[in-house]
């Protein structure tokens, strides 16, 4: 029997008019594959061209001017089931739509299904705590460096586990609440006094959303079921990814690549009561 | 003397952690020859030998004022007068210390300019490949719904050639319609 819940795809796009015009092919992409698949975007309301209006089955503005506005925006999901995609992806096949089979396969405990960081790709994945570092300082460490994955190993480095940029997830009492504890440790890691926040962990990784939801399941008992998505690189595939990386006999269905960091940068909104780098979540457009 | 300083509340200084004394043996320092220098001259650091046969030296000069430059293509001879006053002042033991420290330094930055290098140019190709993609994609010809196949061709593309490719095979199919 065929689920009755709804089913749709979270999508952000603020802070810089770039990831805007990403968003906008990103979903042109998903509705050629999957005609009905039912869209729920966030931006800013001066940002929405009316030629693009019949692309958003649901428009949210006002949106706060951020680049992590996901976090704010990820317990607003008008649907049961949702798949969030970060706005630089490309959406090649609508295979895309088998990531549903595979909440729905995993069944009604499973709260999260999560792609996974490869090391080899990622800018920061290993780091210590001041508490696990034997000069006391917390540092990032290399995944090239065997000393620094040996640390790890004998438990004295953590790991980002998780890629955040493509995730699905069930609509309920404990989503909801990782959600607003994601944004709650993201504004403490970068909106505390020389992001002391982030101690006793590397204040270098304040930026990273990976960082804070890391943090949110180490410190926070929210009993939720985060499962790794089968054939998880299909459905996020990373420019810089192997291309091993990809079953036999697949596709890439969600190729996730980065805009050029000067196109974000030339496009970004720039106001003098906005932190020239995440913006602010607390003011909406 | 110690000096009494008032804390706020809540806030306490903990005296350091004496640094653990290490065993291993203190390396030799290089023998320092005694000579006498006219204060008016530029001070001579880090001499090491720039080939392999150690016929040539360079060394930094730094003048009174605080100026500093390298001066290269020192040959080793006696009669040269920076080379005279190098080896009035270093040992020759130190002028090789500081050419393996020299060796292992070049050998650092060459590691890294490549290392530059080569993410410079990762950019550029992500960089290019996004551009002809979003310009591409952006045009009315390619929007046609005729082109779906092709569009998701352009998307999928790994390389600037290959996405290229694509749009203009776009542009040729809605031109020969037309032309038709």
């Amino acid at each position: 029997m065929e689920s009755q819940q709804t089913k749709g795809y979270l999508i952000c796009a603020t802070l810089s008019h770039a990831f805007y015009d990403a968003a906008v092919q990103c979903i042109i992409g998903l509705k050629d594959e999957v005609p009905d698949a039912q869209v729920a975007f966030f931006t800013h309301e001066d940002w929405v061209q009316d030629e693009h209006r019949y692309l958003f089955d649901h428009l949210f503005t006002p949106t706060p001017i951020h680049n992590r506005t996901k976090l704010w925006a990820l317990d607003k999901t008008p649907f049961d089931v949702t798949m969030y995609i970060d706005a630089d992806c490309h959406i090649i096949t609508d295979e895309i739509t088998e990531v549903f089979d595979h909440m729905e396969e995993a069944g009604p405990d499973c709260d999260v299904l999560m792609s996974e960081n490869r090391p080899y790709n990622a800018k920061v994945v290993y780091f210590q705590s001041s508490d696990q570092a034997e000069d006391g300082v917390a540092k990032e460490l290399e995944h090239f460096k065997e000393e620094d994955i040996q640390l790890y190993r004998d438990g004295k480095a953590e790991k980002f586990r998780w890629h955040c940029g493509m995730f699905v997830w069930r609509k309920n009492e404990k989503t909801q609440k990782l959600w607003s504890e994601w944004l709650r440790y993201y504004r403490k890691h970068n909106e505390s006094f020389d992001r002391e926040g982030c101690d006793p962990y590397p204040r270098g990784l304040a930026y990273w959303d990976t960082f804070a939801f890391w943090r949110v399941m180490k410190e926070q008992d929210l009993g939720i079921n985060i499962q790794k998505m089968p054939k998880d690189a299909k459905y996020n595939f990373v420019i810089g990814y192997k291309q091993t990386e990809i079953r036999y006999g697949e596709e890439i269905a969600v190729l996730h690549y980065t805009i050029p960091p000067s196109v974000v940068a030339e496009e970004t909104i720039h106001e003098t009561t906005l932190n020239t780098t995440f913006g602010s979540i607390d003011v909406l457009r | 003397m110690d000096q009494e300083v008032k804390l706020p509340e809540g806030v306490s200084i903990e005296k350091p952690v004496p640094e653990p004394k290490s065993n291993t043996p203190k390396p030799k320092s290089p023998t320092i020859p005694d000579f006498e220098v006219d204060p008016s001259l530029p001070r001579i650091v880090f001499p090491h030998y720039t080939n392999n046969s150690k016929t040539e030296l360079a060394c930094t000069l730094i003048r009174p004022d605080g100026s500093a430059h390298m001066e290269m293509n020192i040959p080793k001879d006696p009669g040269h007068p920076l080379c005279k006053d190098i080896f009035m002042q270093y040992d020759d033991s130190e002028i090789i210390h500081n050419t393996n420290r020299q060796i292992h330094l070049n050998g650092k930055a060459s590691e890294a300019a490549e290392e530059a290098a080569k993410h410079e140019k990762q950019s550029k190709q992500r960089e290019d490949i996004w551009e002809m993609k979003q310009t591409f994609l952006g045009m009315d010809v390619v929007k046609q719904e005729s082109n779906k196949d092709l569009r998701r061709k352009i998307r999928k593309s790994r390389t600037v050639i290959e996405a290229q490719a694509y749009g203009i095979a776009c542009i040729l199919r809605e031109d020969g319609k037309s032309t038709n």
